[in-house]
């Protein structure tokens, strides 16, 4: 307890105040951007973090993450545009609220929901990270690499059109991370241009591959007509917000929890946890009829949620170097450009890095709620930033990030190829998040399997070592369950879209 | 017949990624150093078979495609790739802050729609920037 309240206070530094208050409104009008994912957002950001303390960069990479998660509430409120996938949910009650002259209420709900959620998800990661990290000190390259694949696999069959197309993704992820020197043995492999002899960083590659597909949705989407909801603040709103949220307490424990438990679930995202809220208050719900028409539980209960899924997202990250989700790898990448290997190692080498991060997600929350109070009342100024202007504030930051990293033109080119690939990928249902954890846990998966294979030969076997041992069957299960999962929600999916078309 | 053929290049490359990747490692002679990436190679093999399978039964399926696809602005992407391309390979000649500005005007005046009022916003500082000539001899941190 008496370290927990030390970590709390160094997070009271001048500079990591102004970087939390500085990542929060930024984060806040990236997040209300139409069109700037969180993810996206947190990829721009990780080079300028890069000649900073670790802890201060990681302070800020946390308070954007709080905020753009948040800040999507504002877009899909006004226009009826998720500013996030997160905020999916949010726009079934949020919208019709604004469309009844309630705008500015739901913004305050969606806000002071948000807090509560978010504070509920990090005390979950403060009280849950230790004990799970202390069980990866446990693992062994076996564990581990089936652990690197459970991640893979995990994020592929959730977050893609099609679970193939998913799993070949995050394949193709791990099959890009080869690229370059193998650190074991020395050979060079994949190396069919010089620039790529030091394999792909993966700054320019999170950058590419998140940002400029964006860029280019960005352009095809310019020059389109959005009905936009503007509202003049008015006094007494935010009272009644306040006495609102607390009058629906249950929505806000119900949206807390399943945000919790599903952010803890590696691959299973902010959307999920939004959409499985909302369908949970239908049930619970005094009047299940209204939802949906603009009532103030519909937003409570989906804005709780999908803050607090931000918190434990960051648990299989921290404890066992697998994201949560594809903006926690996108942390992840924040972590390793700082030389910062995540598992049990933070918590022992690192601990005073690890654990003002972890606390300073408790103030970025505040920030959050606060922040977005206020910006809330000028939201109609950002959903002004054309496309246009977005488009290229995006592509020059873009390539300065990449640039920046190593000084390399090299870094710029390979950015935009991979982004140009992954735009191409992306009109045939290609999702970035399996490349991206494909990229990030190739090198874990192939240096366990190596080391595996050379304990494996001196003892038992290579099929015994790998796959048998409870854990190893356990982490084999869900890779099997997961994938499995994916299948039967596709093949559901397709006889719902197959029915009506058998009835018409 | 659009589509199928989107389709039909969709499976080419998802096969020929896995089997040129086999072929540049033919070429490595420590088995260890490949074995990892070769496992890869043949898991996205096993992937591509699969998608082919479900794409040639989904064809089977539904013969006739029904409706018009969305229409693709592909004469603005087309553009803005080409500004893109620009800006990254003249970056080291011109240096990094003057190229992003440039290509933020450019990319204003190309790309906003015609009779825009930002077309005026962004074609003032550019006129102003050209006839100063002192400032196009200053040096940037790339260009040394």
């Amino acid at each position: 307890m008496g370290d927990f309240l030390g970590y709390f206070i160094a997070c009271f530094t001048p500079l990591k105040i102004l970087l939390m208050i500085g990542g929060t409104i930024g984060g806040i009008f990236l997040g209300a951007a139409p069109g700037l994912s969180p993810t996206m957002a947190v990829a721009l950001l990780v080079p300028f973090t890069f000649y900073m303390q670790p802890t201060d960069g990681l302070v800020l990479l946390g308070a954007v993450y709080t905020a753009t998660v948040a800040g999507g509430a504002i877009t899909a409120i006004l226009i009826n545009i998720p500013g996030a996938p997160a905020n999916i949910a949010t726009m079934f009650d949020g919208h019709p609220m604004a469309l009844k002259g309630k705008a500015e209420k739901a913004l305050y709900l969606a806000f002071l929901s948000s807090l509560v959620g978010g504070l509920f998800g990090v005390a979950v990661l403060i009280l849950f990270t230790p004990p799970v990290a202390r069980m990866a000190m446990e693992f062994g390259p076996s564990e581990l690499f089936w652990m690197a694949i459970f991640g893979v696999s995990v994020i592929a069959g959730l977050s893609s059109g099609t679970v193939v197309k998913g799993l070949y993704g995050g394949a193709f992820g791990m099959l890009i991370s080869c690229i370059g020197e193998n650190p074991v043995y020395g050979v060079e492999r994949f190396v069919f241009a010089d620039m790529l002899t030091g394999g792909i960083s993966i700054i320019p590659a999170l950058i590419g591959l998140f940002a400029v597909p964006q860029v280019f949705t960005l352009v095809e989407t310019m020059g389109q007509v959005i009905d936009k909801r503007t509202f003049k603040a008015q006094k007494g709103v935010l009272k009644e917000a306040i006495i609102e949220t607390c009058r629906h307490y249950k929505q806000l424990i119900l949206g807390s929890v399943v945000g919790t438990i599903i952010g803890a679930i590696p691959g299973a995202g902010g959307s999920v946890a939004g959409l499985i809220a909302y369908d949970q208050n239908r049930k619970i719900s005094k009047n299940p009829e209204l939802l949906g028409t603009g009532v103030s539980e519909g937003v409570i209960a989906v804005e709780s949620s999908n803050n607090s899924m931000v918190g434990p997202s960051l648990i299989p990250l921290l404890t066992m170097g697998i994201p949560g989700s594809p903006t926690a790898a996108v942390l992840m990448g924040g972590l390793l450009i700082h030389g910062l290997f995540p598992g049990p190692e933070l918590f022992t080498k690192y601990a005073d890095v690890t654990y003002t991060f972890i606390t300073s997600m408790i103030v970025a929350q505040f920030a959050m709620g606060i922040f977005g109070i206020i910006i809330s009342r000028y939201s109609h100024l950002v959903m002004n930033v054309s496309n246009l202007a977005m488009c290229v504030s995006v592509t020059v930051l873009a390539v300065f990030g990449s640039y920046s990293v190593q000084n390399s033109m090299d870094d710029v080119f390979i950015m935009f190829c991979l982004g140009l690939l992954m735009y191409l990928g992306s009109k045939r249902s290609f999702s970035a998040a399996p490349v991206v954890l494909g990229l990030i846990l190739g090198p874990l998966a192939e240096d366990n399997f190596s080391r595996g294979k050379i304990i494996a030969l001196s003892g038992d076997g290579l099929f015994d070592y790998f796959c048998l041992g409870n854990v190893n069957l356990v982490i084999i299960g869900l890779c099997l369950l997961s994938i499995g999962w994916s299948i039967y929600g596709e093949i559901k999916m397709a006889g719902k879209s197959v029915r009506p078309c058998a009835e018409a | 017949m659009r589509n199928i053929r989107t389709q039909l290049i969709e499976i080419v490359v998802m096969f020929f990624v896995p089997v040129a990747s086999l072929a540049m490692l033919r070429s490595i002679e420590l088995e260890d150093a490949k074995l990892f990436p070769n496992y890869i190679c043949y898991i996205m093999l096993v992937f591509a078979v699969i998608h082919a399978f479900q794409v040639f039964k989904s064809w089977r399926k539904d013969k006739a495609e029904k409706g018009e696809p969305a229409p693709f602005p592909m004469r603005r992407v087309a553009v803005a790739l080409g500004l893109m391309i620009i800006y990254f390979l003249s970056m080291e000649a011109v240096g990094f802050y003057l190229d992003g500005f440039l290509f933020f005007l450019v990319t204003t005046l190309v790309l906003s729609p015609a009779g825009s009022p930002r077309r005026w916003w962004a074609a003032r500082p550019s006129a102003r920037y050209a006839s100063w000539p002192c400032s196009t001899s200053s040096s940037t941190p790339c260009s040394g």
